[in-house]
């Protein structure tokens, strides 16, 4: 998908939920409906001028000059065909980052993945190891023990091995 | 409670062995991972907050402001060292602290620049001290209508302020505020926007959002950009530093003025730390004597304004924040969001009954930032070093730590898949150049403003509108808003009158 289509498809996105927003506060009772409905009737005009205003500049990625609320501008690296590359395979391990967490839990699924990101960069097996540990010991004693956090069993080694 | 009673008390809880300890937890860690390639200051309160909530009121405080308090502290590292800016409040550092570095004099460039940061942030806890005799009877004037307008007023300057299309942040400050409403309503029980799901009945909470909104688009920048400043070579940090920190001290007066800048751009909702650290190099460079033909060519004055302009901000953001509950800037919006979680309730109760909570916040502000630049000094090293991480080491472990943080607060998978899905949403607005920090605020006012919006209308119907300070402050907000417009209008009527 083009940057371009990319980013209409967000404008009209946004313009569908606002639409949904407003009829589906219309059919809340008041008290419930006061914000939804005001805020609906006020972000579709401005949706609209935000979507007009992007489709009357040209089509150059243009960076964020969003430096006064704490963003940094987009880097033309990151807009690069092989950024997007690096971007699909990191959504891919973040994918199987969360499924590996319900799956085989966090103790085991979390460290797993971060071992098998760092491997996939090429990066020295020792050092990959000792990482994949260190996240293990910050989950087992910082969150688990220190915090008293009961980090979830997998569905999958439940189902293998029981509680 | 008198004053001087409070200002004992608030010293006195953040001195509790317990709570400093968590307030030095918090400096170690903000400027840490404030050093780290492409983690900001929104990223590690964040990753941090899931532990705030787990402790008690004074100590979560401690952690939560002294990981916000010190977080521009920091920043300076990559600015002077590789001329990129660690984060947007250190982009005008780079114009004379970069040149410093690579003359040799990085140590004594970072120094001031520390030193100069503590300065600030002691000015900026000052100024807020100073101003609470007037804010009190103030906020006491105030009604349900002025502060739902005063919301909107706060969220409408940080859209305003962020970037070309105004129109963007309006409407993403929209977002958050109807975001805000997702959930069971509390007062009525009618489920709103849950499609029957249970973990959207809860509502969404400010941890997941905000991890998904901030930390995994600046992970996905990371690994888009597939490089880091680690190549970069590190310039000599041996010498300098007792330099840098006379520096500070030699140009007081140009700490005072800038710290002034800063402490004015914090009060005013919106103004973020890049403003300011621009602002104050353009007083420095317009008033200093001789600064036309040296600054940008590595003149320490320009890294002392900027530093002591951006730490003093904190201060001042803190006025509006504490007194009218609109925070100042969309990190400000998550410290806000972290301490009404914690029980901490900006408004007329910090001001008065709870007055020793307002003083925490003031020592912390001069404590933390006082102990951070000291660290700072002494470990520029390691601190350095830090910067040259490679990407590949920290994706991998922040996304696992981020799992766990979303999950933490409320031990509910549901509560990871929100944060993906913010993940990828702030992912895709950042690409197109849509701001993220207004959704953060409308989030964390929207349950006020939805509040303050029903009783302003129980007690006075949609005629609250026409109350003096209420309609004075929406014509003020749609002649900010509109300026732009009206400005080009006109200049198109001068125009066709001379044709």
């Amino acid at each position: 998908m083009s940057l371009t289509v990319s980013r209409t498809v967000l404008g009209l996105s946004l313009l569908a939920l606002f639409t949904y927003t407003l009829l589906a506060g219309l059919d809340m009772p008041f008290r419930a409906s006061m914000l939804p409905v005001l805020a609906s009737s006020l972000a579709l005009p401005l949706t609209l001028i935000a979507i007009f205003f992007e489709w009357k500049t040209d089509n150059t990625v243009k960076t964020q000059a969003d430096d006064s609320s704490g963003d940094l501008a987009v880097s033309a690296s990151e807009v690069s065909a092989d950024a997007f590359r690096r971007v699909r395979y990191f959504f891919v391990w973040f994918t199987g980052l969360i499924a590996c967490a319900h799956l085989l839990g966090f103790l085991v699924g979390l460290p797993l993945m971060v071992l098998i990101y760092l491997l996939a960069q090429k990066e020295p097996l020792k050092l990959s190891i000792f990482l994949s540990s260190m996240i293990l010991v910050i989950l087992y004693g910082g969150f688990q023990k220190g915090l008293v956090l009961p980090l979830p069993e997998g569905v999958l080694t439940m189902m293998l091995f029981g509680a | 409670m008198s004053t001087w009673d409070a200002v004992w008390a608030g010293l006195i809880h953040i001195l509790e062995p317990t709570a400093f300890l968590y307030m030095m937890l918090g400096i170690v860690i903000s400027s840490t991972l404030v050093a780290l390639p492409g983690i900001g200051s929104k990223t590690a309160i964040a990753l941090l907050l899931p532990l705030a909530f787990t402790l008690d009121k004074f100590e979560a405080i401690c952690l939560i402001v002294s990981v916000w308090a010190v977080s521009n502290t920091a920043n300076s590292i990559t600015s002077i060292l590789f001329a990129v800016p660690g984060g947007s409040g250190s982009q005008a550092t780079i114009l004379d602290g970069y040149p410093m570095a690579r003359n040799g004099e990085a140590s004594r460039a970072l120094s001031a620049a520390f030193t100069s940061s503590a300065l600030g942030g002691i000015f900026g806890a000052i100024v807020l001290a100073m101003s609470l005799p007037v804010l009190k009877p103030l906020v006491i004037l105030l009604g349900p209508p002025e502060f739902f307008v005063l919301i909107l007023f706060g969220i409408a300057m940080v859209s305003t302020l962020s970037g070309k299309n105004k129109a963007k942040g309006l409407v993403i400050g929209i977002l958050g505020l109807l975001i805000s409403s997702v959930g069971i309503h509390l007062v009525s029980g009618i489920p709103r926007f849950t499609f029957g799901n249970l973990t959207l009945m809860d509502g969404l909470n400010l941890i997941p959002v905000t991890i998904g909104l901030f930390a995994i688009p600046e992970l996905i920048s990371l690994v888009a950009s597939g490089s880091s400043i680690s190549k970069m070579e590190l310039n000599n940090l041996d010498s300098g530093r007792r330099q840098g920190i006379r520096d500070s001290f030699t140009h007081w007066w140009l700490v005072i003025r800038s710290s002034l800048v800063g402490v004015w751009v914090g009060m005013i909702p919106g103004l973020g730390s890049s403003v300011a650290d621009w602002f104050a190099y353009g007083h420095a460079r317009a008033t200093e004597k001789g600064a036309e033909e040296t600054f940008g060519k590595g003149d320490v004055r320009g890294v002392i304004a900027v530093d002591s302009a951006t730490n003093a901000k904190e201060g001042g953001s803190l006025i509006p924040t504490l007194a009218f509950g609109i925070p100042g800037s969309s990190t400000l919006a998550l410290v806000f969001g972290g301490l009404l979680i914690v029980g901490v309730k900006p408004g007329k109760e910090i001001l008065t009954t709870h007055l020793d909570v307002t003083f925490s916040f003031i020592w912390l502000l001069i404590i933390a930032s006082v102990i951070t630049s000291l660290l700072c000094i002494i470990f520029i090293k390691p601190l350095a070093k830090a910067t040259q991480v490679r990407p590949t080491l920290l994706v991998p472990v922040i996304c696992a730590v981020s799992v766990v943080g979303a999950f933490a607060n409320s031990n509910n998978f549901g509560d990871i898949i929100v944060m993906a899905t913010f993940g990828v949403f702030g992912y895709w607005l950042r690409l197109h150049g849509w701001p993220r920090p207004p959704l953060l605020l409308g989030l964390v006012l929207g349950p006020e403003a939805e509040r303050h919006l029903w009783t302003s209308y129980q007690l006075y119907e949609w005629e609250f509108v026409l109350r003096p300070i209420t309609g004075s402050l929406l014509i003020l907000l749609i002649l900010i808003l509109g300026w732009p417009t009206l400005k080009a209008l006109f200049a198109k009527l001068q125009q066709g009158e001379r044709v």
